[in-house]
Formats: structure tokens, C-alpha cells, sequence
């Protein structure tokens, strides 16, 4: 049965929808990046409700890790071995080598992002000891039915939210602010151009540009559900507690009877700021000098 | 001290045959299929098979890039490619999707380089790839000089870096700007760089945040020509300059300059001194500022580029040289050149030569002023013997 996860944006959501979802994806501040807050390894203490919950509690580390981030790293992942987590995604392949190496109990996901593409990729780190695969958002619909019916592996699906398109280690809000002495306001920012605007984050790690619009694959989750997907996530990244407490709600009761309204309303709870993603959209691909 | 290989771009066999004359050990190429420069014109196997013929007989290597990110249907092709590849006699395949590997191992005999596109900037990870049978890393671009020590103390594998070019503002493959600006998928080559775009900088409020240039996320170029005699000594294996979709002038004035400092430092380590005279060269050459970036630890302010978009092309190359005959240099024109303009001339058996130009004759054997057509064939009066593929280019 196709579960619902959500990457909660703050610790009172994680709470507050608790009912409503089926587990959490969680980041560690200095190891995950592209979320919208990250929790210390202690805190995860406090989150041993949601597993008496009988929910699900997934950790995120898809910072590209250098080798100066090593040493933490370890430390982490041993200590994710006592909190009884779900499993770990994985960006940076230093991960998977230490899991080898340590007597780590929890599954590891493969998460690079926009290169979880593919059925023969995701059976490769398999291979390698990988129990699933968060799949790219840049794949339409049918790709992930292909991949899901040519391979036994857990398989993730983004069906709603604000989509990470860029991640840089480098500083491009603040170095813009700097080199043209301007007044920092705040945190939140945006970079606009033709009618679209587009949520960017530069912190600690760097800089991350978010889609114009949020993904609302409602209708796509029943199709998801058909064909057994794992998980669908629900990104509440730059979407308020009670909208997206409202959001999961209409999840909650989504059938193939009602879907059409529920998609509306979800729509209109987003402020019609919603697309189909690259469900239904093919991305050009052709190789100059192909028909030689 | 290990000699390192200079390995340089080529976008088609015009590009492939300049950067292995000027002085490139290897080059990197893209096929028609599954490469990341889907606008570069790339090689048909043909072209292929006589790219790495004209390699080998100079004992230099051909890689081909086959470095995108595959959807499902795409591999069904992929096993003959990687057949065709290995017959031709490729020297190595540079790959980003693992996906890859075990068809190479079962069905060919290629040799394994990892892509930059797999942003590997630690030891645990190049460790992993040793161990599936990759042979070379292409390192991240963000790695320091610190830590490739680092990641080399630590594992015994072959590093290649780049040392020039552009940059992606991006950790290299993970940037998808295209695919939702332009619906073109810049991991499988489709990359309309849109960090070269203006933008519009809000705040909360929806305000501009006005600079004096907008916002761009684009960055400087890539030039490590200072820290050349450092990065022998680190053993790195391979040298890499970016830059398949550029010109022959650019490519064949990028490994001269990098084959020189390369060789200067080889033959006279303790005399050698940093040439002032080759970084000017490299600049005269682009259309960006280009800084070590990341490579002496730098992710300020200094490695970004707000000039509101003014990139001006390269004139400089006035003339590409196809002969020598009795005292004239026979040139086929690039970029307008008249009498009396100061030239240099460089090849890569010239001794580098300067003159002032001071007779033109054309193809009718009449002596003209200007020369404005593009690829007219003229001839210039020279001092010195110049040879075929040698480059005439404007002194400023």
C-alpha cells in the first residue's frame, strides 16, 4: 500500500499534522541540504512520538560531502543506528562506503536527485546494497510506471510541492547583497523573471533555487497507487502549517469518485500557483549531428 | 615527477586534430549519442574511428563522453554504442551513470573514467568508485587543492581536474534550471545555461532588490595556470580544460599556453618562474574574467560575475595559415585585417614571431589593403617561415 510522507517545515507541523501522514523526512543541520529546516541528531529524541505513532521517520543526507564533512558524517550515521529510523537518502556516494564499513543497521535510499532516472541505475544500487530509490522529479509518469515494473526496490515519488532545481555551494544571494552594498532583508527571497517567480535559499551550505510552482500530482498519486509505488512525498517547503494541514486532509479522503474535486481544491488551496511537474511534459534531448 | 596528461575539448575532427597538434596529450569527445553537449557537432563513429586514428599515430588518446543521465528507453541502445566504442579502439569512456558500468565490464573492454557530473569531492566516494573498477575521477570542481592531497593520500587511483574554462554555477548535476525554464534537460545535454540569465533579486515583499547589475548566477571562468607547478607535484594524473563548443583558435591558444607552462615547469623545476606573459594570452583569449575559484578555497564574492551580460566575442584570430611559399604566408581569413595592423604569429613548431603587416596580395595576385571576407585566401608577406595550422591573431 502506497504510504504518504511529508518533509515537514517546521517542528509544530511535524506535530500538527501528525495524523495525517505516514511518515517524515527530517534533515541534519551540516549534512542535508534543499529543506526547509534542519534538527540537531539529539532532538531526534523528541520525535519518538511519531514512531510510537507506528509513523515512519526517514533521515536526509544529500549534502555533497567533502572531506572535511567525514568525520561528522560517521559520527552521525552511528549514531542513527539507536534511533530506530526508517532509513537514510543518500546523495553523496561517501555514504554508502561507510555504511560498508560500519555496522549500520538502517536502509539507505538513493536520492541523488535529478539522476534517479532510471530502472538499471536503481538496480545497480541495489546491487551495492541500497534498499530504494527517491526518483528524479524530472521523469514523466510513464518512466516511473517502466521503472516500477522493471524493478523489485522501494521506490519514492514527489507528489506535491515547491521542486528543488539548482543547488550551489556558492553564496548567490549574498554576494549579490555584497558586491552591490545592499540591505539584507531577512532570509526570504525570490529571483523573478518573465512572470515567474522562484523561491531562493542561500544559507549555511549555499544556495538552492526552488520551481515557480508547486507540483500537484493529486490526480498522479491514484495512478502511483495502482502501480504500488512505495511512498509519495509532499513537500510543505515555503507552504504555510494550516494550508498544507488542509492539503493532507484532502489527501486523506481522496478517491477516484471525488479526485477531480479534490485536485480543485488543492489547486485553490495553493492559489491556482500549481503544475503537473514533468508528469506528463518530455524534456528535449537530441544530440546534434544524431543522423549522420 | 610524474608527467601529468594536458587533455583538451574537441567538438568535431577540425578541433580534435588543433588540439592534439598544439600540443594536448588526449582529448575528450562527444559521439551522437548520450553526450552532455548536444550542441557541440560531435562524431559520427566514422569520424570517430579517424579521430582516434590520427590520435594514435601521434601517441595520444581519444575519450568519448557518454556522461548523461539515462532514462529507461534510452538504455536498450546503449550496449551496441558501447560495442561500436570499444571497437574503434577508444581509449576510455567518461561516464556519470553508474547504470553503465556493468554493461561496459560484460560487453567491452573500456576503460572507466568517472564524470564530473557525479560531483566526487571526497576519499569514502572515490574509494567506492576504485572498487566498482573506474579507473580516473573527474573531481567536482569544488574540491581544493587541500583536499584532492587529501583524497589522494588516501586512495591510489588517477585524479583528473580541470584547470580552464567555464564553470557550472551549479554542483554539477544538480542544476535542472533547463528542464523547467526551457524544457530542455541539461543532464542529457540539453543545458540552455540559464545561469547566464538576468534575473530580478526580491525580497519577502516582492521589492527589487536593485544592484547595479541584475542578478545573474553566473560565475567567472576557471584558470589554474598559477598553480600548474603545484599540481604536478600533487601527482595529479590529468589535466582538463573545458570547452567543447569553442572555437579552434580558443583551443589551440588554451593547450599552447598550458603545454608550455606544463613543459617549462618539467624541464626546469627550480628555475621556473610564473610567465605573466602566458596568463595574458589565456585572457586576451575568452570573453569572461577567469580565477582559481575553488581550487585555493575561494566561494566569495570574487568568483562571480555581475557585468550585465557584456561578453564580447574574440577577434583577435585574424587568419588561420595554410602554407608557406616563398616568403609569403598563405592565410585563410578569420577575423578583417588590413596593412599596417601589428600581428603575431604562433604554431606549434613556429617560434613565436611578431611583424607588422606590410603587403597583401590576393587570390588574382593583386595586392590589396584589406582583407574582409570571411575565409578569403590572401597572402601575407612574412620575415620568417611560418607553417600550415599555424595562427595569425591581432596584437593589441
Amino acid at each position: 500500500m502506497t504510504k504518504t510522507i511529508i518533509i515537514p517545515n517546521s517542528r509544530e507541523m511535524i506535530k500538527e499534522t501528525l495524523e495525517l501522514y505516514d511518515g517524515i523526512i527530517l534533515g541534519i543541520d551540516g549534512l542535508s541540504v534543499n529543506l526547509p529546516f534542519y534538527i540537531n541528531i539529539e532532538e531526534l529524541e523528541n520525535y519518538q512520538y511519531v514512531k510510537r505513532s507506528n509513523k515512519k521517520i526517514f533521515i536526509m543526507l544529500n549534502k555533497n560531502m567533502h572531506n572535511k564533512d567525514l568525520i561528522f558524517l560517521k559520527k552521525i550515521m552511528e549514531k542513527l543506528n539507536q534511533y530506530g529510523i526508517d532509513g537514510v537518502f543518500y546523495y553523496d556516494i561517501a555514504v554508502l562506503n561507510l555504511k560498508e564499513k560500519f555496522n549500520i543497521s538502517y536502509p539507505l535510499i538513493w536520492s541523488q536527485e535529478h539522476l534517479t532516472t532510471n530502472d538499471s541505475t536503481c538496480n545497480f544500487w541495489k546491487n551495492n546494497g541500497a534498499k530504494g530509490a527517491y526518483l528524479s522529479s524530472e521523469i514523466t509518469l510513464d518512466e516511473i510506471k517502466e521503472i516500477r515494473d522493471n524493478i523489485d526496490f522501494t521506490l519514492f515519488v514527489n507528489i506535491f510541492g515547491y521542486l528543488p532545481m539548482f543547488t550551489s555551494k556558492r553564496h548567490l544571494v549574498k554576494n549579490y547583497i555584497e558586491c552591490f552594498n545592499l540591505k539584507e532583508k531577512g532570509d526570504e527571497y525570490y529571483i523573478y523573471k518573465e512572470n515567474n517567480t522562484y523561491p531562493i535559499v542561500d544559507d549555511n551550505l549555499g544556495t538552492t533555487v526552488y520551481s515557480g510552482h508547486i507540483l500537484n500530482g493529486i490526480l498522479e498519486y491514484l495512478e502511483l497507487k495502482k502501480i504500488n509505488i512505495d511512498y509519495v512525498v509532499l513537500n510543505s517547503f515555503h507552504i504555510q502549517l494550516d494550508t498544507f494541514k488542509k492539503i493532507l486532509e484532502e489527501l486523506s479522503h481522496l478517491t477516484e469518485e471525488n479526485k477531480n474535486n479534490i485536485f480543485e481544491n488543492v489547486n485553490m488551496l495553493c492559489k491556482d500557483n500549481v503544475d503537473k511537474g514533468f508528469f506528463y511534459t518530455e524534456t528535449v534531448y537530441k544530440v546534434k549531428g544524431g543522423n549522420k | 615527477m610524474n608527467r601529468p596528461e594536458l587533455l583538451a575539448p574537441a567538438g568535431d575532427l577540425e578541433k580534435l586534430r588543433f588540439a592534439l597538434l598544439y600540443g594536448a596529450d588526449a582529448v575528450y569527445v562527444g559521439g551522437t549519442m548520450f553526450n552532455l553537449r548536444a550542441n557541440a557537432s560531435n562524431f559520427t563513429l566514422d569520424e570517430l574511428k579517424e579521430g582516434v586514428s590520427f590520435a594514435h599515430q601521434l601517441q595520444k588518446k581519444v575519450y568519448v563522453t557518454v556522461n548523461i543521465a539515462f532514462h529507461t528507453s534510452e538504455l536498450k541502445n546503449l550496449t551496441n554504442y558501447l560495442k561500436e566504442l570499444d571497437s574503434i579502439g577508444i581509449d576510455a569512456i567518461i561516464i556519470s551513470d553508474p547504470a553503465i558500468i556493468s554493461i561496459a565490464k560484460e560487453y567491452t573492454n573500456l576503460e572507466l573514467h568517472l564524470s564530473t557530473q557525479q560531483s566526487t569531492l571526497n576519499y569514502e566516494a572515490v574509494e567506492f568508485w576504485k572498487k566498482q573498477g573506474i579507473t580516473r575521477i573527474v573531481l567536482g570542481r569544488e574540491v581544493s587543492k587541500e583536499e584532492i592531497i587529501e583524497i589522494k593520500r588516501h586512495v591510489d587511483i588517477e585524479i583528473e581536474c580541470f584547470i580552464h574554462g567555464a564553470m557550472c554555477a551549479s554542483y554539477s548535476g544538480r542544476c535542472v534550471l533547463s528542464n523547467f525554464l526551457t524544457a530542455r534537460d541539461s543532464n542529457r545535454g540539453g543545458c540552455s545555461q540559464i545561469c547566464r540569465w538576468d534575473f530580478d533579486l526580491l525580497d519577502k515583499d516582492e521589492n527589487i532588490m536593485a544592484g547595479e547589475m541584475p542578478f545573474t548566477f553566473c560565475t567567472k571562468d576557471l584558470s589554474l595556470l598559477r598553480y600548474i607547478p603545484e599540481m604536478i607535484d600533487m601527482s595529479i594524473t590529468s589535466f582538463k580544460i573545458e570547452g567543447r563548443m569553442r572555437s579552434i583558435y580558443y583551443i589551440a591558444t588554451i593547450v599552447y599556453i598550458y603545454r608550455k607552462a606544463i613543459d617549462l615547469y618539467m624541464q626546469q623545476k627550480e628555475s621556473y618562474e610564473y610567465n605573466k606573459e602566458y596568463e595574458k594570452v589565456l585572457r586576451a583569449c575568452a570573453n569572461r574574467d577567469s580565477i582559481p575559484q575553488f581550487f585555493d578555497g575561494n566561494s566569495s564574492l570574487e568568483c562571480q560575475y555581475y557585468n550585465g551580460r557584456v561578453e564580447v566575442s574574440n577577434q583577435d584570430f585574424l587568419g588561420l595559415v595554410l602554407g608557406y611559399e616563398d616568403g609569403y604566408a598563405i592565410i585563410e581569413e578569420r577575423n578583417f585585417f588590413k596593412l599596417g595592423d601589428k600581428v603575431e604569429f604562433f604554431g606549434p613548431n613556429t617560434e613565436v614571431f611578431q611583424m607588422t603587416i606590410e603587403k597583401i596580395i590576393d587570390e588574382e595576385g593583386k595586392q590589396i589593403n584589406i582583407v574582409r571576407h570571411p575565409k578569403q585566401i590572401v597572402k601575407v608577406e612574412v620575415p620568417k617561415i611560418v607553417a600550415c595550422n599555424d595562427f595569425m591573431k591581432i596584437l593589441k
